[in-house]
């Protein structure tokens, strides 16, 4: 009996380890190295650093200005996530609950920027931007995740919200004589803020990891985002500075990780719910 | 109704200005760098692919002496982009509003970038400063229709550093015992590479900058097919890359990686600098890498071929921006630092083209950690005789295609010559 | 108020309607709509970056596709890039989802692992898949190999190789997304009818493709759709790990649209690919589109 329980859940247990070493191991690589000195990265494998050089935590800030890439990535996942957020859920609940001609054409054009990838308009956008005097700035890294396909997404999640609200909690607003807009504030966005802080969850890590469109809009140092940044670390002539691409490597990761970690359950249920349907 | 309608509008409002506030606080950083006062110091975007402090200093302190002289204040604001996306990432920088007002020029991108108008014209600029002094073939690169449109600051050669630690562990003879000898040739190149290798374990041979194989293939083959006799392709639109001097050439670097296993192959990090190949390629930039080498270090000419020596000249020029505010400024700028007393400060780093500073004797002298005979036998006469890369106004196209075939040789049983039968059909179809 | 005509409500609504999706919808068409239209019209130019040229061309550039082997190169990459990607992903997560997904110890450990590289940016996980699958024995992964006597390939310059390393890292970093999704879907899979199901004496294989199938029918359709089209905007990845190469073996249509544009500075005929890009796009949405109304007819 023992024997046949054990026999049964071993692959079980198996499949669990392989899934580890394979998806924990180069975290725990990158964390390592990110230790090492350039030349011990070089050596065979260690399971623990070999030079336990925390230099390179310091050093990667003074060989370009990280601290700024990361101020500027918080800048623009914030105010891109907010902007997404707020635009969104006013789209998406006029879309829901108000009757308005022109209302299923305008959301069946918006859906079209759902499956648009950015990569198709990459090109006009470099030029509108150009003309629009944007270029090498944070700002097309702001707006994009608002309107485009991740701003389509989100309103188009907060309007399957929108629609499951029932009437009556609009139709008491009415009576006690709020307008729309102080309905769509004080009504509609507290009973929203599970989905309004998943699609934000979701837009932030989007943003945060964005990379074509920083490294074509982008030219001056201090203003890249972590992604470029990253990118970055190499030496007078080209080559990577491998520890402390490693040792920033590591730090970039950490903030989404911890929202990760944190919100991990609602992360996932957003992730699952953008599939859904 | 009535109090409740303007909180609405109040709510609507506040949230607005705080999402306005924060895409104004992202404007203004952009904007900041944008708008210069007349009267205060005017902001010079200068674009490199170096990022060592030191070499960025010595071109800051050119100018800062050209401001003074000018009776200006310039913020110098120095932009290094990687050298493998340079052109790339030069090319959007150059669209933008904010784009460098100098930039360096790779000498392969010379006709694509003169042609697009985007480097101003400099003949007036450099009227101040002896332009006749700048030697005219080193010019040559860099001039349309009699203008000039950049100023080479470096006209750098190539040759070999060696780690003389391992060669003395390996029991091979160095370099410069072979050059004593008077056998410094590629055969006998790979002949101690291998001996390195099979006796130490170690690679004997890193490319240049590790970037042999892609961004610096042209750097890495030109050495062995010139002195082999071949060459890529001619200015008059000859195309050689397929021509049996070249194929034996490259056929010898392939044995090397292949055969002796003695160069450290495609994808592999290991640095001469930090002790994992015995040698490598470099320029004279390169030598202050070596300033906390752990080992003792060599420095020799390339070794020579069936047809004798053809040092590989890298060049590096400055130009301005056309469209830059500061056009003008920028234009006198270029030629502030590539004047007498500017390129003889830089000598040491990028050599001259200038004949008056490389012809003196403190050219010789002027990196600390190379002497003056090293200086003399592997810098000056090279500078000399050495030729520069080919180039061509459709080189972005003939790089990124040729590519495509170059990299079938980088496995162990590649047909050489086949292979460069491509390559040569590449440059054929777009050099004509 | 209530005195208000129907008329006058009508038009109230339809105002304060459109007020609310204004913003959305004035985005939208400056930042999606009319680049796309942009992106046709430059399609037939001969729009060159550097020079800062352009001049109408009609229909030029998208003749010179298809006797460019570089572009068809990278089109084929994308299928098999593709056909790569969406088959690993989509076997390995259903087969995780309904492994894991019975609520059995450990599940949420190993959910939250897979799912990390998810959160990951693709940026930092294709620096660290550059470094572990070196060559020789340098790379990790190599030296793991080596540890039980096989010699392992240059990896990502060796072509095939090169191929086969990207489309794996890029399966292992989605693979967590997918294998949510479906988690879910099992979890509403209705137990009655499974249950009943098993009194027939349904089990194993049968079971599953008889019945569990049928009922993931439309995730299945779903994800795989979103999968495809993600694979085929796939950029951080190879840029960052083999840059195309070797021998352009994974230059893939996204990645080939920015060589065009910004190293060889044909923005035109860049755009063109573009357009050709988001042909496929399309007629993968629509087909999902289509065949969500055919499979509905599982839908519970």
């Amino acid at each position: 009996m023992r024997y046949k329980e054990i026999s049964k859940k071993l692959p079980y247990w198996m499949i669990l380890v392989v899934l580890t070493i394979l998806f924990v191991y180069p975290f725990w690589w990158m964390v390592v190295n990110s230790l090492n000195t350039i030349t011990d990265i070089f050596g065979d494998p260690s399971f623990l650093p070999k030079s336990w050089a925390f230099s390179n935590y310091q050093e990667i800030f003074t060989v370009q200005p990280f601290a700024r890439h990361y101020v500027n990535t918080l800048l623009v996942a914030t105010v891109g996530t907010l902007g997404n957020v707020f635009v969104a859920a006013m789209a998406g609940y006029s879309f829901a609950r108000i009757r308005f001609p022109g209302r299923n054409a305008a959301f069946l054009l918006l859906l079209t920027a759902l499956m648009m990838p950015i990569e198709v308009t990459i090109i006009p956008l470099f030029f509108q931007m150009r003309s629009f005097g944007a270029l090498d700035t944070l700002i097309p890294l702001m707006l994009i995740p608002i309107f485009g396909s991740q701003g389509a997404f989100s309103a188009f999640m907060l309007r399957q919200f929108f629609v499951t609200v029932p009437v009556e909690l609009e139709e008491a607003a009415r009576i006690d004589g709020l307008n729309p807009f102080s309905i769509f504030t004080k009504i509609m966005l507290p009973i929203a803020i599970p989905v309004l802080s998943s699609v934000g969850i979701l837009a932030f890590i989007a943003i945060w990891n964005t990379y074509l469109e920083p490294l074509v809009f982008l030219n001056s140092l201090e203003k890249y985002t972590l992604p470029l940044s990253l990118t970055n670390f190499n030496d007078t002539y080209g080559l990577p500075q491998w520890n402390l691409q490693l040792a920033a490597t590591a730090l970039s990761i950490v903030p989404i990780m911890v929202v990760y970690l944190i919100f991990q359950q609602k992360v996932s249920n957003a992730m699952v719910g953008s599939g859904l349907k | 109704m009535k109090n409740v309608r303007p909180m609405g509008a109040k709510r609507a409002l506040i949230m607005l200005l705080v999402f306005g506030l924060a895409l104004g606080m992202a404007f203004s950083q952009g904007a900041k760098e944008t708008t210069s006062t007349p009267s205060g110091p005017v902001s010079l975007t200068i674009a490199t692919w170096t990022s060592n402090p030191d070499q960025i200093a010595l071109l800051d302190s050119f100018v800062q002496d050209f401001a003074k002289s000018k009776g200006i204040e310039i913020k110098s604001n120095f932009e290094s982009i990687p050298f493998g996306e340079y052109n790339t990432k030069l090319s959007l920088e150059l669209q933008s509003q904010n784009g460098p007002d100098l930039f360096w020029v790779l000498e392969t991108a010379a006709p694509a970038f003169i042609e697009s108008g985007l480097l101003a014209n400099l003949d007036q600029a450099m009227k101040a400063y002896d332009p006749a002094d700048i030697s005219s073939d080193a010019l040559e690169l860099w001039s349309k229709g009699g203008s000039v449109y950049a100023i080479p600051f470096s006209t750098s050669p190539f040759f070999i550093l060696y780690n003389q630690n391992l060669f003395a562990k390996a029991g091979a003879k160095n370099p410069d015992q072979l050059i004593a000898e008077g056998a410094w040739t590629w055969e006998n190149f790979r002949k101690v590479s291998k001996q390195v290798t099979d006796n130490t374990g170690i690679w004997a041979f890193q490319t240049v900058d590790g970037q042999g194989y892609d961004a610096r293939i042209l750097h890495n083959l030109a050495p062995i097919v010139r002195s082999y006799g071949g060459d890529f392709w001619t200015e008059d639109g000859q195309v050689l890359i397929n021509k049996s001097e070249a194929v034996a050439a490259v056929k010898l670097f392939h044995d090397m990686v292949y055969v002796d296993k003695s160069v450290v192959p495609p994808g592999n990090q290991s640095d001469f600098f930090s002790g994992n190949a015995a040698m490598t390629v470099g320029q004279i930039s390169r030598v202050s890498k070596l300033k906390d080498a752990s080992f003792a270090w060599g420095l020799a000419p390339m070794p020579s071929g069936p047809k004798g020596n053809a040092p590989v000249i890298g060049q590096a020029a400055i130009g301005a921006h056309s469209k830059s505010k500061h056009v003008e400024l920028a234009a006198e700028l270029v030629a502030y630092m590539t004047n007498k007393s500017s390129v003889a400060a830089m000598a040491g780093i990028w050599p001259p083209a200038r004949k008056s500073v490389m012809d003196s004797e403190a050219f010789l002298t002027s990196n600390p950690m190379v002497t003056s005979v090293q200086m003399k036998e592997a810098v000056a006469n090279s500078i000399k005789t050495g030729r520069v890369l080919p180039s061509h106004v459709k080189y972005p196209q003939i790089e990124v295609e040729s590519k495509m075939s170059f990299d079938k040789l980088w496995q162990p049983n590649a047909d050489v010559r086949k292979i460069l039968d491509e390559v040569a059909a590449v440059y054929a179809k777009h050099i004509k | 108020m209530k005195k208000l005509s129907l008329q006058s409500t009508h038009r109230r609504e339809a105002i304060i309607g459109w007020a609310f999706v204004t913003p959305q919808m004035a985005g939208f068409i400056i930042f999606v709509l009319l680049p796309l239209v942009s992106v046709f019209m430059y399609g037939m130019q001969e729009k060159n970056l550097l020079f800062g040229t352009s001049s109408f061309v009609g229909l030029d550039n998208f003749g010179r596709l298809f006797s460019d082997p570089l572009f068809v190169k990278s089109l084929v990459n994308t299928l098999i890039f593709s056909a790569g990607v969406v088959p690993l992903n989509l076997i390995f997560s259903l087969m995780l989802a309904l492994y894991l997904g019975g609520g059995k110890t450990g599940t949420r450990f190993v959910r939250g692992i897979i799912f990390l590289p998810v959160v990951t940016s693709g940026v930092a996980w294709a620096i660290v898949w550059r470094y572990l699958l070196q060559g020789g024995t340098a790379g990790p992964v190599n030296w793991f190999l080596s540890q039980v006597g096989i010699e392992g390939p240059n990896w990502l310059f060796e072509k095939g190789w090169a191929m086969a390393s990207v489309i794996v890292t890029r399966v292992m970093k989605n693979l967590g997304m997918n294998v949510l999704i479906f988690m879910g879907a099992v979890l509403n899979m209705p137990g009655d009818v499974i249950e009943a199901a098993r009194i027939d004496g349904a089990k194993g294989w049968n079971l599953f493709s008889k019945i569990k199938l049928p009922l993931l029918m439309p995730t299945v359709m779903m994800v795989t759709i979103v999968t495809v089209i993600g694979s085929m905007r796939v950029f951080d990845t190879i840029k960052l790990m083999t840059d195309g190469g070797p021998e352009g073996s994974t230059m893939v249509m996204v990645y080939y649209i920015y060589h065009q544009a910004f190293r060889m500075f044909e923005t035109g005929y860049a755009s063109a690919i573009a357009v050709v890009l988001f042909g496929i796009v399309l007629v993968l949405t629509l087909g999902q589109w289509v065949s969500r109304k055919r499979v509905s007819y599982y839908e519970v």
